[in-house]
């Protein structure tokens, strides 16, 4: 049963990502990503990280999408019958063909070296011990790995700023 | 003192800096845009701060891992310090271009201390983890940094570029890391590779999956040393972005690069007590550095010959730089990775003075083609004279920092076998000597200008500093010598 269901999703998964590639619409590709988050989602819940597949759809589903939503809405790139400028942009097809060789290439790779690989089985029914117990990973972020925690605030903050630089309307220029 | 005060003492450095970014950005809102130059002069006083406490480490006898997974060692100390002082010399660069103080907000400063950071993390520890989190900042300031003229159209492009590969060749380093550490259990560097390790571990299955990850590593590695083949993004993010950004690149977030390439090697494959096969295979890793190493100095020092734009001509100049250092790291021994970091020291010398020069006469003739500085050597005889120091110095002649730099590249290289790549390198080093000394014919070959060059008195000093710098340092060889090999601590500890 659950590995039909994995099957399944797996399926639902890969086609999503398809159509966030093919589909003509950016609202189509939204929804896409969308259906292949929730499909991950549920294979992470198969897998038994429980705490995952929540975030995966609380952070990603949840936050992230609604987020690019909006944006493709208020850009205006919403109605339903607009397309990709994609012919006018420096991305042809011979380059975005050499890009997915070169994303095919690198995910091939990563299957051999996991095909190959020493790795340890691990037993059927989920992880031997709970890996993704939240009190574990509070401690875990508020203690071990606590430095890194505090450098990712540094980051989003940096991130932020930087963004707001590229963004923001240019004001100041004649008051110079 | 308990362990949590004492890791807050080996963080200082760090601590400060965050502090000094926080600060210059409340700053520059309260001054409400406006004389966002004393936003600089805030900016260098934390940076004075940042090295006083990095020169207070200096001294530190033995390395030691604060938080289990920053280590404060000589290593990152030298990494550190230069990061430092290339900093103070960008920021001086944005204070005194008369383009930047247009365009020039105190974000500006903000995202370079904040690519500052990211470099002080990513050099100083063997955890994966933080080590990607000290590239990403360093790589997402950059963007934006990149993209600062926001009307121009080529600045524009850079960024966008920039952001493009460099999404792409991290996005490949992640997938290669996350490998690694599905292979050996851990992202603690150090464990790796010793005997019970990982690595050992796999290596004696299959060398395939190791071999696999990495290269997508060494990928994310290579694009921001701009190695080829990661190198395409250099030329047009170099020209396109504002120059003193272009500095930054080109001399801290370069050399940056080779300090996390460093670590990591030697992490891995160098330090004491790791097992036989690990360190063989490390040697394998080596050579494909070496064949790297050829193809990209020999790449960058052709496409450099071709280049009118003096801007451009550095950035290929700065790939075929590129080359050269890998010869250190290609050789895998610590005498290597000791002329490795040599040679780096002196690209940050002779590379923030042409850089200096460039900004230089960018604001006197409004544009950076060779072309354009013919018969300006007459003009401004000090810069220009000091120019030439830094052209001989980047050719590798003597008697400058960057002979002696090559000299220990070349006779590391030989002492491992590596006579091909050798010779290769000295031929380059011929063909480099042509583009770079038609700057100085430019300068001083034709009859002199009719166009007068406004003095810059604080920019030529610094660059006339950094030129004296690069000659002295030539001639008197042993001080930096010395501490390029005492901040191998790193393959002993």
């Amino acid at each position: 049963m659950s590995e039909l269901l994995f099957y399944a999703m797996a399926v639902i998964a890969l086609l999503g990502g398809l159509g966030v590639i093919f589909s003509k619409s950016p609202m189509g590709s939204v929804l896409s990503l969308l259906g292949s988050f929730f499909a991950l989602a549920v294979i992470y819940l198969l897998a038994g990280f429980h705490f995952m597949a929540a975030v995966q759809i609380l952070v990603y589903a949840g936050a992230i999408m609604v987020l690019f939503l909006f944006v493709i809405m208020l850009l205006n790139l919403g109605g339903m019958g607009t397309r990709f400028e994609l012919s006018a942009a420096p991305l042809t097809r011979a380059r975005s063909q050499i890009a997915a060789a070169v994303a095919a290439g690198v995910g091939l790779a990563g299957l051999i070296a996991v095909q190959r690989a020493s790795l340890p089985r691990i037993a059927q029914g989920g992880a031997p011990e709970r890996i993704d117990d939240i009190n574990q990973i509070a401690i875990a972020l508020f203690g071990r790995y606590s430095l890194p925690f505090q450098a990712v605030s540094v980051l989003l903050l940096t991130t932020m700023v930087a963004v707001l630089v590229l963004a923001k309307r240019r004001t100041r220029e004649s008051g110079q | 003192m308990n362990a949590y005060l004492e890791g807050l003492r080996g963080l200082q450095p760090e601590i400060v800096m965050t502090i000094t970014a926080l600060a210059a950005l409340v700053f520059d809102l309260l001054l409400k845009g406006r004389e966002s130059r004393r936003v600089g002069y805030l900016t260098l006083a934390g940076l004075a701060f940042t090295a006083w406490f990095l020169l207070g480490q200096w001294g530190d006898s033995a390395p030691r891992t604060v938080f289990g997974m920053v280590a404060i060692d000589q290593f990152g100390n030298f990494f550190k310090l230069f990061t430092v002082a290339a900093l103070a010399m960008v920021v001086l660069f944005v204070m005194h271009d008369q383009r930047e103080r247009e365009h020039g907000v105190g974000e500006y400063y903000f995202l370079l201390l904040g690519a500052a950071i990211g470099v002080f993390f990513m050099v100083s520890t063997n955890n994966l983890l933080l080590m990607v989190l000290g590239f990403e900042l360093l790589s997402l300031a950059s963007y934006s940094l990149a993209g600062f003229h926001k009307g121009d159209r080529k600045s524009a492009e850079a960024a966008m570029k920039y952001v493009i590969f460099g999404g792409l060749a991290t996005g490949i380093m992640l997938y290669g890391m996350s490998l690694l550490y599905g292979l050996t259990g851990t992202i603690d560097l150090a464990k790796m590779g010793v005997e019970g390790g990982g690595l050992v571990t796999q290596l004696a299955k299959s060398p395939v999956p190791v071999g696999i990850a990495m290269v997508l590593i060494l990928a994310g590695f290579a694009y921001k040393v701009s190695v080829a083949p990661f190198h395409f993004w250099t030329p047009d993010v170099y020209e396109g972005a504002p120059t003193p950004v272009t500095t930054f690149l080109a001399v801290a977030s370069k050399a940056a690069g080779f300090g996390v390439m460093l670590r990591f090697l030697g992490a891995i494959f160098l330090r004491p007590g790791v097992a036989d096969s690990v360190a063989a295979y490390g040697e394998r890793i080596g050579l494909l550095l070496a064949i790297l190493a050829a193809i990209t100095m020999t790449l960058g020092n052709f496409a450099a010959l071709r280049q009118t734009s003096l801007k451009r001509m550095l950035a290929y100049s700065s790939i075929a730089h590129a080359g050269y250092v890998l010869i250190g790291v290609a050789c895998m021994t610590e005498q290597g990775f000791g002329a490795a970091l040599y040679y780096l020291a002196a690209y940050y010398f002779m590379n923030l003075g042409a850089f200096g020069f460039l900004l230089y006469f960018e604001g006197v003739n409004g544009n950076d083609s060779v072309e354009s500085l013919k018969g300006m050597g007459f003009k401004a005889p000090l810069i220009s004279c000091v120019m030439v120091a830094f052209l001989v110095s980047l050719t590798g002649l003597p008697p400058t920092v960057g002979f002696y730099g090559k000299y220990l590249l070349f006779v590391e290289g030989v002492n491992q076998g590596l006579y091909w790549l050798v010779v290769v390198a000295a031929l380059n080093s011929v063909v480099s000597l042509f583009y770079y000394l038609r700057v100085a014919k430019a300068l001083f070959l034709a009859k002199p200008a009719e166009r007068e060059a406004a003095p810059a008195p604080v920019l030529t000093g610094f660059v006339t500093a950094l030129g004296v710098a690069t000659v002295a340092l030539g001639i008197y060889v042993l001080p930096l010598v010395a501490w390029a090999q005492r901040s191998l601590d790193v393959l002993r500890g």
